[in-house]
């Protein structure tokens, strides 16, 4: 059973701040981190003792680091796609990417993504993908199971609340949900030893997948930041109506 | 004058469904804040100077979007099929559908913007659809602009309000003939996960927190259904755990947990330092104390000085 | 000079930090409450490779050198000292005196299990009436055909009650005494005439078991001699000086943990109508703390690289251990006054760690000890021999 699990790197939100009244991103710590979802997707994908974990990533440096970080943590196999950082792809273009990936990787049997992405408009990756496939997808999986006939089930939240086990019956695409597993540390002498092997780690051009720049050109871009209004503390409620604003502004949060 | 008059006068069919218009998607039995989807699609259009089309599972949902600002309404079993088959050229949809959204934009390979909070707007000389974009879980925003030929946005509703529905207003029905699409996974059955349960505090996205201002066991019980209004995990301050109404791992204060959830309500706690240190990482914090001197009030964004016991039920019943 | 660290340890200390934030801090408090660790956790730590860091990988261990170890003990520290104590010895002396002296057989037949933690080590040196004067041990092995029997008592050993291997160091020559006359030996604890005492009731360290190991003519194979018979005492005093750099980073651990909870508390605590951060004297409490735990900072990493790299290193492992522990004892108990009166309850991490601190001026040779040490080095250089 061949699992891909995507990864991104992001900036670790304990890192910066965001003032309001500056309208600004304040950076205290430059450290970057695998977005959550997706290391709760890799320990999905590890979980699968017969099965085999490649990580992918696309991007810089950071990128590079996340994948030994998949590695170490015991993936069998990481491809990186180097891109300049100065170009970030779209959803649409990491989905050529990705498609391309698992076409050179030749045998894929289901792709797992973290549900959800921190820093961009990316978790529509999965769901794209899954599309360009003509995969069926799962948006929210909160386990792999082993079914007792060969393949894999996929725990999913039933409308209910409680949790079912699905099957495709084939090659799938999902989402993993943030928090629904505890991602299993790297051993240490597997850190020390991936991590001074050069070749941990399988560097991939878009031009050996076959892609070049202009074929990936966005089509949704970042025109720029803006912020939630400054927070006003003290904001007092009063009178016959408070119950009713109270749960106006509990609703919106 | 209507639409066929100036059809006729201008010798074209203005009623046709044509690239400049904008879509709809909605899911069966839309909620009142889903309508309002087609009531900002109304406002996008009378910018262009173009139709809405509202693409729905049945005639009464088809009805509402009419009623709610739609110049035309489709009946479909498979919403991404039908409008693959058209040529749409803005698609709205609720942001609770995201992923068929997605699915949709790779094979119209439209740009798509999801889960926006505010407001939408099309860029005058390059059409270009523009939205904000929670990141980070909305400690900040991405501006967002899809240049591609068909733009495609998923919106956040929640909080929004259903749109007066105009009786007066008409618009044709039809009927699609597509089937549902084919269900690709099988279900095997109900099965016994459970999610980590390690420090719940430090993964809560809303915390409920209950003190001393409760109480008793059914100032408590209150609280507790707050809390699981909310979808939230329960604890409590020191003298709740003096009291044993939560344990150590429920505990919040410098003594027990600190917590960052992105939704804090604090019930019926002052506020002392040991407390309020240990929640400076929360986003937003909501609290109701029966002391409108209590210190709580100078780190909440909203509060109520108000007996939680009295409060609470109000409360409650307000959020059904 | 490069001052950054290899890849792999920085990534190294991501894990264990994480590993410590998440799954050792939270359960410090209950720790030192209870005087129990969790085997669970234990076992985990285990089978990350925590008990065997700096120990090459043909052996079982992670191969991290002393850089990667002196990581592991400030992490632990700053997390749980109780559970860095536990390691601190199993590593830094008990496996050590192993790792640096042992023959090829004795190593490959111990440390694997020793480096998987699923054999715990305790180092015997210290007597009821040898502590800072290790030379005066009285333990006897005496030889009879192929086995020596030891005889006598060890005291205050750290993982007494729980060790499954001692290296322990006994008087194999009563005329040479300790300096010529003293072996060392690998001693299995379920052997017949082992045994362990009750865990000492202590100020601090709670979840670090320390006891009296009782050994009745315990046989023990001549094949677990430590190195040379007769040379034990040369073993034990090279692993005690190595095992001060890891110390002093455990100590670093400690006092830097204290920084960091009163960073977060002088900005949240108010008095006189604003945070304490404004006032001058927790001001210049935290540039004190700051500046001495930089110092000892690039103090214990320089040598931990000495050390990596093949130089010498006695001076400057001295100089860890004593500006270590007593910078340690220094931050903690400003922090301490920082915190008022939320200082001393032991619902608060703080209290503990003031009292877990307290042991390092004394151990792993006392501070007096390393003031001589330290003055021995430098006399030497200009030709002038101390006599202890």
């Amino acid at each position: 059973m061949n699992i891909l699990v995507v990864l991104r790197a992001v900036r670790d939100p304990a890192g910066f701040t965001v003032n309001r009244k500056a309208q600004k991103v304040f950076i205290n710590r430059e450290r970057f981190i695998i977005n959550p979802a997706d290391r709760n997707a890799l320990e999905a994908g590890l979980q699968v003792t017969a099965g085999s974990v490649t990580a992918v990533a696309l991007g810089g440096e950071t990128a590079g680091e996340v994948l030994r970080q998949a590695r170490a943590a015991g993936a069998a196999r990481a491809i990186w796609v180097r891109l300049p950082d100065a170009a970030p792809l779209d959803a649409g273009g990491a989905t050529a990417v990705l498609q391309r990936v698992i076409g050179h990787i030749g045998s894929v049997d289901l792709v797992l993504l973290g549900a959800e992405v921190l820093d961009a408009d990316l978790a529509q990756v999965g769901p794209r993908l899954a599309a360009a496939l003509d995969w069926p997808f799962m948006e929210e999986v909160y386990q792999t199971r082993a079914l007792p006939e060969a393949g894999l089930g996929l725990v999913v939240r039933a409308a209910a609340g409680e949790y079912r086990l699905a099957s495709a019956g084939g090659p799938a695409v999902a989402g993993v949900v943030r928090d629904c597993n505890k991602p299993r540390f790297a051993p240490a002498a597997r850190i020390i030893t991936l991590y001074q092997d050069p070749r941990a780690v399988e560097q991939l051009s878009l031009a050996e997948l076959g892609l070049d720049e202009p074929q990936l050109s966005p089509a949704t871009t970042i025109r720029g930041e803006s912020f939630p209004p400054e927070r006003t503390l003290g904001q007092m409620l009063a009178g016959d109506d408070a119950p009713h604003e109270l749960a106006r502004a509990l609703k919106e949060s | 004058m209507d639409i066929a008059d100036l059809s006729a006068l201008l010798g074209e069919d203005l009623g046709a469904a044509n690239t400049a218009d904008v879509w709809v998607a909605l899911p069966a039995a839309p909620s009142g804040g889903e309508l309002a989807l087609v009531g900002e699609a109304r406002r996008l259009a009378d910018g262009l100077g173009c139709y809405v089309h509202a693409v729905v599972g049945d005639e009464a949902a088809a009805q509402a979007a009419i009623a709610s600002g739609a110049d035309r309404a489709h009946v479909t079993a498979d919403s991404a099929a039908f409008l693959a088959g058209q040529q749409p050229e803005f698609v709205l949809l609720p942001a609770t559908h995201d992923a068929l959204a997605a699915g949709l934009a790779q094979r119209l390979q439209a740009g798509l913007i999801t889960d926006v909070r505010g407001s939408l707007a099309i860029e005058p000389d390059t059409r270009a659809l523009l939205a904000p974009r929670p990141v980070y879980s909305g400690e900040y925003y991405l501006d967002l602009a899809v240049t591609s030929a068909v733009k495609m946005a998923t919106v956040d509703t929640r909080g929004w309000s259903a749109p007066a529905a105009d009786a007066s207003r008409s618009g044709e029905v039809t009927l699609s003939e597509l089937p549902a699409p084919a269900e690709r996974w099988q279900d095997l059955g109900a099965c016994d996960y459970q999610p980590p349960a390690w420090r719940p505090l430090s993964k809560a996205r809303i915390i409920v927190a209950a003190g001393r201002g409760v109480h008793d066991a059914d100032g408590l019980a209150l609280a507790a259904q707050l809390a699981q209004t909310l979808g939230a995990e329960l604890a409590g301050d020191r003298s709740a755990r003096d009291s044993d109404w939560v344990d150590e791992a429920h505990e919040v204060g410098v003594t027990g947990q600190e917590v960052a959830p992105e939704l804090y309500v604090a019930v019926g706690i002052r506020g002392d330092t040991i407390h309020n240190a240990a929640i400076t990482g929360a986003r937003k914090v909501i609290a109701i104390h029966s002391d409108a001197a209590a210190p709580i009030f100078k780190i909440a964004d909203v509060g109520v000085a108000a007996e939680p016991k009295e409060l609470l039920p109000k409360l409650l019943a307000a959020l059904k | 000079m490069d001052f950054t660290l290899s890849p792999e340890h920085v990534a190294l200390r991501q894990m264990i930090r994480e590993f410590c934030e998440q799954e050792l801090a939270p359960r410090a408090k209950e720790v030192d409450r209870t005087g129990q660790q969790d085997p669970a956790i234990l076992r985990w730590m285990g089978e990350l490779g925590m008990f065997g860091i700096p120990f090459a990988q043909e052996y079982g261990g992670a191969g991290a050198g002393e850089i990667g170890y002196c990581i592991l003990m400030e992490e632990l520290d700053k997390a749980c000292p109780s559970t860095s104590t536990i390691i601190g010895a199993h590593i830094g002396i008990a496996a050590m005196s192993l790792y640096l002296d042992g023959s090829e057989e004795l190593k490959h037949r111990y440390l694997p299990d020793l480096c998987a933690g699923r054999k715990i080590g305790a180092f015997g040196l210290t007597e009821p009436g040898a502590g800072s004067d290790a030379a005066g041990i009285q333990l006897r092995a005496t030889l009879e055909g192929d086995s020596y029997f030891l005889d006598g008592q060890k005291m205050w050993i750290t993982n007494g009650p729980i060790a499954d291997l001692v290296m322990v160091l006994a008087v194999t020559d009563p005329a040479l005494g300790a300096r010529g006359g003293a072996t060392c030996f690998v001693v299995e604890t379920d052997w017949p005439g082992f045994s362990a005492g009750k865990p000492e009731k202590k100020m601090g360290l709670h979840g670090s078991p320390t006891s009296l190991l009782n050994f009745d003519e315990v046989r023990v194979p001549k094949e677990n001699v430590i190195g040379q018979v007769g040379l034990g005492f040369v073993t034990f005093m090279k692993t005690l000086d190595i095992g001060r750099v890891s110390l002093g980073a455990a100590t670093l651990g400690g006092a830097s943990a204290a920084l960091d909870t009163s960073l977060r508390w002088v900005k949240a605590r108010s008095q006189f109508g604003r945070p304490i951060a404004q006032m001058q004297s927790i001001q210049f409490k935290l540039a004190d703390m700051a500046a001495e735990i930089e110092a000892l900072r690039s103090l214990v990493y320089r040598t931990a690289w000495l050390v990596d790299t093949g130089r010498p290193f006695v001076r400057e492992a001295g100089m860890c251990k004593l500006l270590g522990s007593e910078t340690a004892s220094r931050c903690i108990d400003r922090a301490l006054q920082i915190h008022g009166a939320l200082g001393l309850s032991r619902d608060f991490t703080l209290e503990h760690g003031w009292r877990d601190a307290r042991i390092a001026e004394i151990f792993e040779g006392t501070n007096e000890i390393q003031r001589i040490v330290i003055a021995s080095e430098l006399l030497q250089e200009i030709g002038v021999r101390i006599r202890p």
